[in-house]
């Protein structure tokens, strides 16, 4: 019985330090990006230059910054990522987007669309 | 003395009397031997501060936790009070942030206004110190199911000794500390298990199950004073910290167990685990 535990808490302790290990590395074109098998994907083939199985940055890499915005805000974020956007990806088969990658691309999407994000300002101070 | 690169390490596992204290009392006083170490105490029951004969800071009004309330809402060049020295006392071994009789208070004023509250001991204090004041920092958590500090030392820290003892109870408390805590930290930043150390250990059956279990499953993270091919050697203690009265002793003296017993046979296992956080695993980086 306690055999069994033991092993269980190794498997479960090696696969999450090597999903950890290979959010570390740079990407590699065969390293595996699903945590709960050891067998390869059939479907995580690149299907561009980059691999999108691949997380696109390290956590070393990320600046980490504090965003003010009301508490309503961030729970309507929090469920727009949970409930539309990682659904999205996971149609693409991507289930290990970080919170990093998320967080980056929303900032980017701000960042190509300053006239909507100016708007969104303005939209607020009038409700306001 | 050797000093490797700077390193924090959090002395965790999700379940009380397990000796966490004693074995992160002692490394503290064994890495001061190598670098200018720091012991934090964050579990608000305080052992480790009054093992450490500094029971009256317990009690006094600025503490780690008031500090990182402040800490966290201060703006970059804003002063904090209390400061960060105001905290920390500076001792003929390691230096001590005490734990406080008020420290769960703050911990769950910190958790409701910050969103990013478990950054907190990286930022505060772990990215102000370590490297530049000190060498290594030790953390002494507590056993508490839920505990933002022992998440955030463990976050910050990015490293983790197990203390685990012959008990059924232990490998309960390991796998909640890795399904809850270890795993899910993952996802965001390196978190290493530097050891996992057979702790208050006997010559009876439950320890050899013990020692027997952790290298079948766990041989990397295990030191070799904890292999079990040390109960057949007639040679060399049986493995593993082992249970000897003189922790208890030397705890209510208020010392390490090296001043209170310079030639205890557990010094120089505990001078192993101090070069395994030196080298940043038992085979090193």
């Amino acid at each position: 019985m306690g055999s069994d535990r033991f092993s269980e808490l190794s498997d479960m302790e090696a696969q999450s330090r090597q999903q950890d290990d290979d959010d570390d590395l740079e990407p590699e074109t065969e390293s595996k990006s699903e945590p709960t098998t050891s067998e390869p994907e059939p479907e995580s083939q690149p299907d561009a230059t980059g691999d999108i199985h691949e997380t696109a940055f390290n956590y070393d890499e990320a600046k980490q910054s504090p965003i003010y915005a009301r508490p309503s805000t961030w729970d309507e974020y929090d469920d727009a990522l949970e409930l539309d956007i990682e659904r999205s990806l996971r149609k693409q088969d991507v289930r290990n987007a970080s919170k990093r990658e998320l967080h980056d691309a929303t900032l980017r999407l701000a960042a190509e669309n300053p006239e909507l994000v100016a708007e969104k300002l303005l939209e607020a101070r009038r409700q306001g | 003395m050797t000093v490797g690169e700077p390193r924090a390490v959090a002395v965790s596992l999700t379940k009380g009397g397990v000796g966490k204290t004693a074995v992160a009392i002692n490394l503290a006083d064994r890495l001061q031997q190598r670098g200018r170490t720091l012991l934090v105490d964050i579990d608000p029951a305080g052992n480790a501060t009054e093992g450490v004969g500094e029971a009256d800071a317990y009690d006094l009004e600025d503490h780690i936790g008031t500090y990182l309330k402040e800490a966290a809402m201060a703006d970059d060049d804003e002063t904090v009070d209390p400061s960060l020295d105001d905290i920390i006392i500076e001792r003929e071994g390691f230096d001590l942030i005490p734990s406080s009789a008020d420290l769960a208070t703050s911990e769950s004023i910190i958790d409701a206004e910050n969103r990013f509250a478990i950054l907190v001991i990286k930022q505060q204090l772990l990215d102000i110190v370590l490297g530049d004041r000190y060498d290594y920092v030790v953390f002494d958590t507590p056993g508490d199911s839920d505990s933002l500090f022992r998440e955030a030392a463990i976050f910050g820290a990015g490293n983790v000794i197990v203390p685990m003892t012959p008990a059924e109870e232990s490998v309960r408390g390991f796998e909640t500390l890795l399904k809850t805590e270890i795993v899910p930290a993952r996802d965001h930043t390196d978190v290493d298990i530097l050891a996992i150390v057979p702790n208050m250990m006997l010559s009876d059956n439950e320890s050899q199950w013990l020692c027997d279990e952790l290298n079948e499953s766990f041989g990397d993270l295990l030191p070799p004073f904890g292999h079990p091919s040390l109960f057949d050697d007639d040679e060399e203690i049986d493995p593993g910290i082992r249970q000897r009265i003189a922790f208890k002793r030397a705890w209510r003296e208020g010392v390490p167990l090296a001043e209170y017993d310079p030639d205890s046979d557990m010094i120089d296992r505990l001078d192993e685990l101090a070069d395994i956080v030196v080298r940043g695993g038992i085979n090193g980086e």
